[in-house]
């Protein structure tokens, strides 16, 4: 069994709609009310990332799997929730002592041609963060490690002094790799990386991620929308919908046996090229948007099988027989 | 070692630079503005050198030789653009008070930029209340009119300390007074593109990195805000210098025993129509020609460094 390197419980994120102080108060039944309209991103996550494996987590355009990613960095507070790292509490430290877990975990962005800043070249944009969390190297030592770092993700160390813009976009994911990796994290969260590379690019920067996976054990949390890439490249798979996890399983079985009815209808959505599989399954209606928080399952307005309860009670994560857990009352009930 | 250079890069990039080159050898108006600015500079820094004549000699200042006009009319080459009510030598004086000029404004426009950029990017970086308050205040700031405000604080400084001492530590009263008076210009310039900057991911990766909030605002978001800074940088020293000139016009600035170019004009304005022209107008036209050669400058910089009012 492998040890859990994050664990994530109740994790919840509200960011509040910007409204301006005075516009806060609603005159209602002959009373000034305050109230403040708030976006629910994330309803109680729960999450284990384990060592060494690739997590995908998959889900559509707003659902909260950004948000999710950049509440385990620390970039954002979330409002509920723990997350942990090894047996540590992280989420509500300060800026000093998030410190330690700054070399631990990184983050590679979505946007190769934002990511990177215009104004310092290569070599800069490597070596502050070694200096900044090594400060007892030598500069001999830096550049050496500057130099094995560059090629290790297959940039020529002498091309170390051009700025950002004179690579290409599968290039700059790369810079943004061994900028991740200069600081020798073992858990790396990946928010889209590939989405604005074209498809031959994406498989060198997914190969690479792959590489270094089994060169220093690392750890993913790998969000993207591409299901093709979660495939091939991840251990485990969360789908996501409206700030909730609705199944997570080990990748085999839910691409071979998919039990939400959402994830049912999104692995239906994949094209194929054999012509006798089933029809993709049409969901009807728009993604709700959660200024509300949830009751019930979110998934209720969409899903074809949703009875009574389904509006009523939201499901928890139940463990299947084959390690998956889904969060379905119709599952639970054996209605499907 | 390997990497000594490096440190030393410029911000701006190889590409960058030549672009911004290629368009500089089109403009002639450029050109031209930058030739003369960079003559002012030289003659300013060199002018105990170029000066026919030595300021602390006694004999400098000699009423038998006042109100001497130009050589061209006088045929008189002692004195080449003639003498000033006092008898010193025209050429001399403005070539002194060139440089005053010139070294008020940079410096008032140094402490601009510097109070500017610090609030700018505290109150762009940190937002929320801070950013409130610090937008407010410099609101305020420019609700008051900056002459208004250098008028009072100067005749109070002159009341208080007298006009010996005054007189004494005239330039840098100045240097202080259009320093602090015109912060906001820079730092709502800042605050804007630092909003902008601020939703870029490098600052997400840099604040991952565990970096604080100091070296995020200063080593990455400062040097992309550079662009505008360097135009409004230009078009204040110019706006200083001409705010200088029209303090010491009214008296409130440099003494008349250290004349810069708006306390020559000043003094040169009552002599105009005794008939003594020069006095006044031979200032006023170095005046002018200075502060359209630097606005040529800051426009043309405003066109180059963003790409969007670039024109072919």
């Amino acid at each position: 069994m492998s040890t859990p390197l994050i664990q994530i419980s109740g994790l919840e994120k509200a960011f509040a709609t910007k409204e301006s102080w005075l516009g806060q108060w609603r005159f209602h039944r002959g009373k000034f009310k305050k109230h403040q309209d708030s976006i629910h991103a994330l309803n109680g996550v729960n999450l284990t990332i384990n060592q060494g494996e690739t997590l995908c987590v998959v889900g559509e355009t707003g659902c909260g799997k950004s948000t999710l990613a950049r509440a385990i960095m620390g970039l954002i507070n979330p409002s509920a929730g723990e997350i942990h790292y090894l047996d540590q509490r992280i989420d509500h430290l300060s800026d000093q002592q998030r410190m330690l877990f700054r070399r631990r975990m990184q983050m590679v962005f979505q946007n190769p041609y934002a990511s990177l800043n215009p104004r310092m070249t290569v070599y800069q944009t490597l070596k502050e963060p070694i200096i900044f969390h090594n400060p007892e190297l030598s500069l001999a030592q830096v550049d050496q490690q500057i130099d094995d770092l560059l090629e290790s993700v297959g940039i020529s160390a002498s091309s170390s002094d051009r700025y950002p813009h004179e690579f290409s976009g599968g290039q700059r994911q790369r810079i943004s790799l061994a900028r991740a990796l200069s600081v020798e994290p073992d858990f790396i969260v990946a928010d889209e990386p590939l989405s604005a590379l074209d498809v031959s690019v994406q498989a060198q920067v997914l190969n690479l991620m792959m590489d270094k996976q089994e060169e220093r054990n690392l750890s993913y949390l790998f969000i993207t929308h591409d299901l093709a890439v979660v495939e091939h490249f991840a251990t485990r798979v969360a789908v996501m919908y409206l700030g909730r996890i609705c199944e997570l399983a080990p990748t085999n079985t839910l691409f071979n046996q998919p039990k939400h009815p959402y994830t049912r209808a999104l692995l239906s959505a994949i094209p194929r090229l054999d012509s006798n599989t089933a029809e993709p399954i049409r969901l009807i209606g728009e993604v709700p948007v959660p200024t509300e928080q949830p009751i019930g399952c979110v998934f209720q307005a969409r899903c074809p099988y949703a009875n009574q309860r389904c509006y009523d009670e939201s499901p928890a994560m139940i463990a299947q027989e084959d390690t998956s857990s889904v969060a379905c009352h119709a599952i639970e009930e054996k209605r499907l | 070692m390997k990497y000594t250079r490096k440190d030393l890069m410029h911000p701006l990039s190889d590409s960058r630079f030549s672009h911004m080159w290629s368009g500089f050898i089109g403009d002639k108006l450029a050109i031209l503005a930058l030739i003369i600015f960079a003559f002012y500079c030289l003659v300013a820094l060199l002018a105990p050198l170029l000066t026919p004549y030595d300021v602390n000699d006694v004999n400098f200042m000699d009423l038998m030789n006042a109100e001497i006009a130009p050589s061209w009319i006088t045929q008189d080459y002692h004195f080449l653009l003639g003498t000033d009510a006092q008898g010193r030598d025209l050429l001399t004086v403005i070539l002194y008070g060139t440089r005053l000029s010139l070294t008020i404004g940079i410096c008032a426009v140094l402490i601009q930029a510097t109070l500017g950029i610090c609030i700018g990017l505290v109150a762009g970086y940190l937002g929320g209340r801070i950013d409130n308050f610090l937008m407010r205040c410099a609101d305020i700031q420019l609700s008051f009119s900056n002459m208004m405000v250098a008028i009072i604080f100067l005749a109070i400084v002159q009341s208080l300390f007298g006009l010996a001492v005054y007189q004494q530590l005239a330039m840098v009263i100045l240097i202080l007074v259009i320093g602090l008076s015109e912060w906001p210009l820079f730092a709502r310039t800042i605050r804007a593109s630092v909003l902008a900057e601020k939703q870029q991911e490098y600052v997400d990766a840099a604040r991952v990195m565990g970096f604080g909030s100091k070296r995020i605002m200063f080593r990455h978001i400062l040097p992309n805000t550079l662009s505008p800074i360097l135009v409004i940088f230009t078009i204040q020293i110019a706006n200083a210098i001409i705010a200088e000139a029209a303090l010491s016009f009214l008296g409130l600035g440099m003494p008349s025993t250290e004349p810069s170019l708006g306390a020559l004009i000043s003094e040169g304005f009552s002599y105009m129509f005794s008939g003594s022209w020069w006095i006044c107008v031979i200032p006023s036209v170095t005046l002018i020609i200075l502060i359209l050669a630097m606005n040529l400058l800051g426009d043309w910089l405003r066109d180059h460094l963003n790409p969007k009012v670039y024109k072919d």
